[in-house]
């Protein structure tokens, strides 16, 4: 029927992709799907491309009402999601939708403290992150040295493989590799796509093996969550649960799409033998170790976290 | 009050306290916060004005204001950019207005390698009008000059506007880079005509020089050596891949105060007055920047934006007249809301009527990009007119705003020749297609 | 009489002082920019880029431009449209002039307490630089501080009208 009109609850959601990035229109399709069946009386405003609040500033945006629902990327707060970190960690994610999975389920299992000041509805994470490069890079040692564009988590990746981590923003990215300012490229095969560096680069490596990936959270205003009525809480509880699954299908098949972009480029996929993948697993394994310690030193369970990222991704359940 | 109703009041507070000599930038803000809390609530807007002015201020990408008109400042104090300047009057200044031209050349140039709008108008601003002065032109061309010129950078790449607008289109960045060429050269030349044009209607705008020998011109030239040496330095290292445009801006930075130190123009008061006109510079664009950021945001969650541009997108018109009311909507709400926010919030609901109408995606990209570019010069918010006026400070902003106007004119026939006929834009990306 | 001349005078004094010494902090973190990059790109030729330097760059951009924005208020830098204001007569003028600039103080009031809350959740939530991770909440509380700082130098320009507490 059609609402009440003092009755519509209008909430304001900020996304920091491009409104044409398929998980913006996923997060729209989600919004779209809580006013259908809320018979409209939820009706939900999308602010795309940091239009509300820059990505950074999301979640903070969030807590103080300037959005009252957010998507953005826990790593972009480095710091404040210290146990969290272990979701992103290079354990070797095979797709979008099983690193989306295990970041849902250590986000439902632990609950962290770090994420109390804010109502999580769910969250989705990107397929392994991968090298692409100006020249082949088939062995570690046809990493020393080489330039490759990362910031965070990932130039610690680059460091730990023997690469040279140069930090820019991914707008300036694209010209950096054509004009080769930088030789590579650290991120999931999708922004290749995303962002046209594919047309930049010339030789993908299957980095799978150590693939990382960037969790993104999709969080509601705490005070403003606890005013909706019992029925709409419910609603928002069971559309999220329903779109977990759509935004880890979104990735993988944005990854698909990145993969068929480069192979239409005619840009060379350079597969990692069994011997030398494990090599590049041995060159991050001092990363997660470090990351258990710090976790440790803060009083986190970070050494359980990471177990049950490896069970998860091993097949077994948590 | 609707949102839409609080907007439109909000746009009539803001003229109101500009009108009062309020600080433009502070108008921007206080405007902001008062209407985003009304639509949201004023603890959300006060965060949001404060989380703003923190995001400005730490913005990575807008670091190379700072660097590229410390880079000025050293060229002006040290006495390079006066060699510079004249050694171009030997060459150029016989033309009417041939210096203010020069100014646009050097507009484009600089443009090219920074890519900010703000920040080569307030570089080429520092560097160029107290020249211009010092051959007396009329301080009105001269301003509108380097207001109008500093937007060039937009289209010439690189350009972060092209590559926003080409992920959000899932265009080639390299094909919208090449499609921006041929339009800059164009409005470049037009530009030119517009000040020769003025000059020759009143001569007294642009003195023409007395008409030197080859000798003296190849001798001015000599002055300008390691100028010319750090310029390929800068442009050369970022076109051979060296270094990122952020990164050319310290290079330009740190190599102009070598050349200063090699000159023996290197002393502690050279390197603090720069320093100082630097801060005070880069601080005033910055701040507008944020204060246009904090407007922005209420416009947003008014939706006038979305209502308009749907409004638009349904007229039932021919295609020509919806792309000249799309041009006029960019025009004027280019006036108050920053290009990128602008071209995020409204690409979505435009890019599928313009493409289904029949027209090519990368010549849209390169109009919408000219159109903001009139946005940034034209009254009563003008992003580049501020900065101009705030450099330039005996010059009052309705003078710059004067200069800009004929600016103004050239842009919207420079428009109207890239609507009728697309294959400027399109000639470039087709050969490489 | 005298000895509230003399304190104002002292608070004036103070205050110069203070807005001048920002804005050495803003010239120095300028060059310490200009610096960092310029051996970052010498030492990348030799495939040795510094690890960190974009967070180095943010945070000296930031500190930069924070500690600048006193000292372009204090010497009037910010552009206003003076054109229909100076049509006004002289009591109109004053008016005007006042009920602008206190709404300018409300406006940096506003900015100081929001600028030293947002520090204060980043301390608390430890946020920090995304590769060399540096604390960040400070740059919070340096933009409060001279936030604050321009709250008193808009009441200088209001209280002595025509002058610049610091000469351009
Ligand atoms: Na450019
Ligand atoms: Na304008």
């Amino acid at each position: 029927g059609s609402p009440d009109g003092d009755k519509v609850i209008k909430l304001s959601y900020s996304v920091f992709f491009p409104p044409t990035h398929i998980q913006c229109q996923t997060a729209e399709a989600w919004a779209q799907a809580i006013n259908e069946q809320s018979n409209g009386r939820v009706e939900i405003t999308v602010y795309p491309g940091g239009s509300l609040t820059k990505a950074p500033q999301v979640y903070e945006g969030v807590i103080n009402g300037i959005s009252d629902i957010g998507m953005s990327c826990y790593a972009y707060t480095r710091g404040r999601f210290p146990l969290l970190e272990a979701v992103d960690l290079p354990v070797g994610y095979p797709d979008g939708m099983t690193a989306t999975n295990v970041a849902n389920a250590i986000v439902q299992k632990y609950q962290p403290e770090e994420i109390a000041d804010v109502h999580t509805l769910y969250v989705h994470a990107h397929g392994p992150g991968i090298l692409a490069s100006k020249t082949p890079v088939k062995t570690l040692a046809d990493l020393t040295g080489l330039k490759v564009r990362a910031t965070g988590l990932s130039s610690k990746i680059v460091q730990s493989l023997g690469g040279a981590p140069v930090g820019m923003s991914q707008p300036e990215t694209y010209e950096a590799l054509q004009k080769g300012v930088v030789d590579a490229t650290l991120c999931p095969i999708e922004t290749l796509k995303g962002w046209k560096q594919g047309e930049v680069i010339d030789y993908i490596t299957n980095s799978q093996v150590i693939g990382y990936t960037t969790s993104m959270f999709v969080v509601m205003n705490k005070e403003k969550w606890e005013t909706l009525p019992k029925d709409i809480k419910k609603l928002f509880t069971s559309v999220s649960a329903e779109f977990i699954e759509k935004h880890g299908q979104a990735w993988d098949d944005a990854d698909a799409e990145g993969k068929a972009f480069v192979e239409e480029l005619g840009k060379t996929i350079i597969p990692l033998p069994e011997e030398e993948a494990a090599r590049w697993k041995q060159a991050v394994q001092p990363l997660l170790d470090e990351y258990v310690q710090t976790t440790t030193e803060k009083g986190l369970p970070g050494d359980k976290v990471l177990a049950d990222i490896q069970t998860l991704l091993a097949g077994g359940e948590i | 009050m609707t949102p839409i109703q609080v907007g439109i009041l909000g746009v009539v507070v803001l003229l109101l306290l500009l009108a009062a000599s309020m600080p433009v930038a502070f108008a921007m803000g206080i405007i902001g916060f008062l209407g985003f809390s009304i639509i949201v609530s004023p603890q959300a807007a006060m965060s949001m004005i404060a989380t703003d002015l923190f995001d400005t201020i730490s913005s990575y990408s807008l670091t190379v204001i700072p660097l590229f008109v410390l880079m000025g400042q050293v060229a002006l104090h040290a006495g390079i950019s006066r060699k510079l300047f004249d050694a171009a009057y030997h060459w150029v200044g016989f033309l009417p207005g041939g210096m203010a031209i020069a100014t646009v050349g050097a507009c484009t140039g600089f443009g090219a390698i920074c890519g900010s709008g703000p920040a080569t108008a307030a570089t080429m601003a520092s560097v160029a009008l107290p020249e211009m002065k010092r051959f007396r032109y009329s301080m009105q061309l001269a301003t509108g000059a380097v207001a109008a010129g500093g937007g060039l950078g937009m289209l010439i790449p690189p350009s972060v506007v092209f590559i926003c607008y080409a992920i959000m289109t899932e265009q080639s960045i390299g094909q919208l880079f090449l499609a921006g060429i041929l339009p800059g050269i164009l409005i470049a030349v037009i530009f030119s005509l517009t000040i020769w044009l003025q000059c020759k209607i009143d001569p007294r705008m642009g003195p023409v020089a007395p008409k030197t020998s080859l000798k003296s011109k190849l001798k001015s030239l000599l002055g300008v050596f390691e100028t010319v040496l750090l310029f390929l330095l800068v442009m050369g290292g970022m076109f051979a891949g060296f270094f990122t445009p952020t990164e050319a801006a310290a290079i330009g930075a740190g190599g102009s105060l070598v050349v200063a130190a090699f000159r023996r123009k290197l002393t502690w008061r050279m390197l603090a007055q720069s320093l100082r006109e630097t801060a005070r510079t880069s601080c005033m664009v910055l701040i507008i920047v944020a204060g246009a950021v904090m407007f922005g945001h209420f416009l947003a969650v008014t939706r006038i934006p979305f209502e308009l541009a749907n409004w638009l997108a349904t007229l039932p018109l021919p295609g020509w007249v919806i792309i000249s009311f799309i041009i006029l909507f960019f025009l004027l709400a280019g006036c108050f809301v920053d290009a990128l926010a602008l071209i995020m919030l409204t690409i979505p609901i435009f890019y599928p009527v313009v493409t289904g109408l029949g027209f090519d995606a990368i010549w849209f990209g390169v109009i919408i990009v000219v159109v903001t570019q009139m946005g940034v010069i034209s009254p009563p918010v003008g992003v580049n007119v501020y900065v101009v006026s705030g450099i330039e400070r005996d010059v009052p902003l309705q003078t710059v705003f004067k200069g800009s106007l004929p600016f103004l004119l050239a842009l919207v026939i420079a428009a109207a020749i890239l609507v009728a006929f697309p294959i400027i834009s399109l000639w470039l990306p087709n050969l490489a297609r | 009489m005298s000895f509230l001349r003399k304190a104002g005078f002292t608070l004036t004094s103070a205050l110069r002082a203070t807005v001048m010494l920002l804005a050495v902090v803003t010239g120095v973190c300028i060059l310490a920019m200009v610096l960092i990059t310029c051996i970052d790109v010498v030492m990348r030729i030799f495939s040795r880029p510094i690890v960190g330097v974009y967070d180095l760059v943010y945070v000296f951009g930031a500190v930069a431009m924070a500690c600048a924005i006193p000292y372009t208020t204090a010497v009037k830098g910010h552009v206003a449209i003076e054109y229909f204001f100076q049509k006004l007569d002289k009591k109109s003028r004053i008016i005007v002039d006042t009920f602008v600039r206190l709404l300018g103080i409300g406006l940096f009031s506003m900015l100081t307490h929001e600028s030293a809350r947002i520090g204060n959740n980043l301390k608390a939530s430890g946020e920090v630089t995304a590769t060399l991770q540096l604390p960040i909440f400070w740059v919070s509380w340096v933009i409060a501080l001279c936030c604050a700082l321009v709250v008193l130098v808009i009441f200088y320009n209001m209280t002595h009208p025509g002058k610049e507490l610091v000469k351009p």
